[in-house]
């Protein structure tokens, strides 16, 4: 192929050219260096501005996120039909058609926003799981080495909820948890953050044993948050109702668990 | 997953952690939503290796899963209408966008590009081939190329309406 015309080049250099046309030079610059000279020249300095580009570099907290994430990933394979299953809802999910909305995405000031994110980015596939194990002592075992704080886990055998594993996610800056959980054809999650590390949103609020439930909905999910010793909760689910019905999620009856005292036992 | 494969990981796709993070960083212009992005682009990796090809480029590889997992988080974002969210807290949002590197002018105004010149436009500086960033968004050649280059227009034009010269850096 013979060399582009300079006006050929001067309007693909500003984009000027159909489509077509643009793909037939786009070729021939892969193969000509005077040609993709001629181009830089025209597109106004680029090479200077792309030598002087300084790439952004990951932290050494994400850095050692990563390595921890892999090497977790090593050590607990998933099982390739629980992974069938996540692909598959997943691509069920994203086949869904948004309206459009603002592309700014802000701070999330509040366990109920980090924790609907962190649950909604595990539903589209976004943000998979670090470890996946039906062992919550495993579990906790693993994340306790990450986090900052210990990791209690909600005690939920007998209740039918599969717990499926674990992410690590941020709070306020903070390192924290997410737990998922299979209910029947539901999944759940739980986060699980440093006491004060973001505030729980206040949404209708009980008080039980002494502790404040705070029941809210954000994006269609429903949000139970709540404080208990040094860690910070959110449950979210697609459970309707409010209030006691949530609680039914793991007090149902028949689970055992009477109390909230007994819901949270000490690994 | 054997040792091997490990091996072939650390060596083939760690190295790129950075420019994964930095293109992350670009696509969703929030440094923890860039973070989350990456870890997860590096699980997804690590889960599929075995599928990637040895021999083609691991970086746009990557790339790839960086943005497809992007896509999915955003179509899931709009889909839950976290309208409510956003709209409650746009108030105290501040008008420009937090500058964590070396290069805030540049940096600032890739901000401001439409999306696919945005992620046209970081894959070159990074160093990918027309054809490497073709392959990551799932398009022609050409059509990378015209996006590059209304790309530079516009970054052209920012960067010297605020008075930086084209290899300057503010």
């Amino acid at each position: 192929m013979s060399c582009e015309t300079s006006t050929t080049l001067s309007a693909f250099a500003t984009g000027a050219l159909e489509e077509t046309a643009a793909e037939r030079v786009a070729e021939h610059l892969e193969r000509c260096v005077s040609c993709t000279r001629a181009v830089d020249e025209l597109s106004g300095g680029w090479q200077e501005l792309r030598a002087a580009y300084q790439p952004l570099t990951a932290s050494d907290r994400l850095r050692s996120r990563v390595r921890w994430a892999t090497r977790v990933l090593e050590r607990a394979p998933l099982p390739r039909a629980a992974w069938l299953a996540g692909a598959a809802l997943a691509a069920c999910l994203v086949l869904v058609v948004g309206v459009g909305l603002s592309q700014r995405r802000v701070e999330a000031t509040t366990l109920e926003q980090v924790a609907v994110r962190a649950h909604e980015a595990y539903l589209s596939g976004a943000a998979p799981l670090d470890l996946r194990t039906g062992d919550p002592t495993a579990l906790a075992a693993e994340f306790s080495r990450r986090l900052e704080f210990p990791l209690r886990l909600p005690h939920m055998a007998g209740v039918g909820l599969s717990l499926l594993g674990a992410r690590l996610i941020q709070a306020g800056g903070q390192l924290a948890a997410m737990l998922v959980y299979q209910q029947g054809e539901d999944v759940l999650s739980l986060t699980v953050a440093p006491r004060g590390a973001v505030a729980l949103a206040d949404g209708d609020v009980e008080r039980f044993r002494g502790v404040d439930f705070h029941f809210s909905e954000l994006g269609g999910r429903h949000v139970v948050q709540w404080t208990e010793g040094g860690s910070s909760y959110a449950l979210v689910s697609s459970v309707p109702g409010h209030t006691r019905t949530s609680c039914a999620i793991c007090h149902s009856p028949g689970s055992g668990l009477s109390n909230v005292d007994e819901f949270h036992r000490p690994n | 997953m054997s040792g091997h494969r490990n091996a072939a990981f650390d060596s083939n796709v760690l190295p790129f952690l950075d420019a994964a993070f930095d293109f992350a960083r670009h696509l969703t212009r929030d440094p923890v939503a860039a973070e989350e992005l990456t870890q997860a682009a590096f699980a997804k990796a690590f889960e599929t290796f075995h599928q990637f090809r040895p021999g083609t480029s691991a970086r746009a590889w990557l790339f790839t899963i960086v943005r497809n997992l992007h896509l999915n988080s955003e179509r899931s974002r709009r889909r839950h209408l976290l309208v409510a969210l956003e709209d409650h807290d746009e108030a105290q949002t501040p008008a420009e966008e937090p500058v964590v590197d070396a290069t805030p002018v540049l940096d600032r105004a890739i901000a401001r590009l439409p999306v696919n010149l945005r992620e046209a436009v970081v894959l070159d500086l990074q160093g990918l081939s027309c054809k490497e960033i073709g392959a990551v968004m799932s398009c022609p050649a050409g059509t990378v190329m015209s996006r590059l280059h209304r790309a530079r227009q516009l970054l052209r034009g920012m960067l010297e309406a605020g008075g930086i010269s084209r290899g300057g850096q503010g």
